[in-house]
């Protein structure tokens, strides 16, 4: 999978297991409260980056997810964090398969839908987006 | 730890204390202590939330089949939560419809109008 970072993204690649989840989190809250999103902000995205870490790891077919978090080249008073597993995401009869699938799966779009700003999923990749970020 | 776990009687009640983090990785363990207590006869849970500083949709799933399990029991689930980070993620899922949630423990254990 190709990653395009900006000069101010932090880019991490996280091993399939659930444990890596809280790490991510981690990660993007620290990487969020630096670029200047007030707590009540860092703890939306600290949420919804672990629901769609864990989204990417139960799709995933390569074992990693990446997360790219940052401004991006969205420019400045933005937030963007880029999840990507290794297959489309869950829908329909596959959600029903899969250990996260029934209803868990309908309660991380509703926190995804619900914190960030924005979301698109398009292909592999979640897309979250905070804006009105103050400027730092 | 992630995650502390410790199940107790209280009267007709059985309250189990949840602190720490609740996600992907330790929603089995609270999954096990709800399993745990219902073999053991529980039917009338009480989740004290009052130390949990995260939870996720994986432990919102656990909760919610807590909830159903002893529902066909006749028994009731019931959360103890104050703190308003928690209690954001029950209202964005429209969870604050299913559970009863308390601001403390004390009340949950004096509510004794349910089905109780």
């Amino acid at each position: 999978m190709s990653v395009v970072a900006g000069a101010d993204d932090v880019v991490l690649r996280v091993g399939g297991s659930p444990e890596n989840v809280r790490t991510a989190r981690l990660v993007a809250a620290a990487v969020a409260r630096r670029e200047g999103l007030p707590e009540d902000r860092v703890d939306e995205v600290r949420i919804a980056v672990g629901e769609a870490v864990t989204w990417a790891m139960h799709t995933a077919t390569d074992d990693v997810v990446e997360l790219v978090l940052g401004p991006g080249s969205a420019g400045a008073g933005i937030f963007v964090v880029r999840v990507a597993g290794g297959l489309a995401p869950m829908s329909g009869a596959a959600a029903g398969d899969s250990p996260y699938g029934g209803g868990a799966d309908g309660l991380a779009l509703a926190l995804l839908r619900g914190l960030a700003d924005d979301v698109v999923i398009d292909g592999d990749t979640t897309v979250l987006t905070w804006s009105d970020v103050p400027s730092t | 730890v992630d995650l502390t776990l410790a199940t107790r009687p209280e009267g007709d009640r059985t309250v189990v204390e949840v602190g720490g983090e609740i996600d992907v990785y330790t929603a089995p363990q609270l999954r096990s202590a709800l399993n745990d207590a219902v073999a053991d006869g529980a039917r009338h849970l009480v989740v004290d939330m009052t130390g949990t500083e995260f939870l996720d949709s994986t432990g919102l799933g656990v909760l919610v089949g807590g909830l159903k399990r002893v529902r066909t029991m006749d028994g009731d689930l019931e959360l103890v939560c104050d703190s308003e980070k928690i209690l954001k993620v029950f209202r964005i899922t429209g969870l604050t419809k299913v559970f009863t949630i308390h601001a403390t423990l004390a009340d949950a254990l004096g509510t004794d109008g349910s089905q109780a």
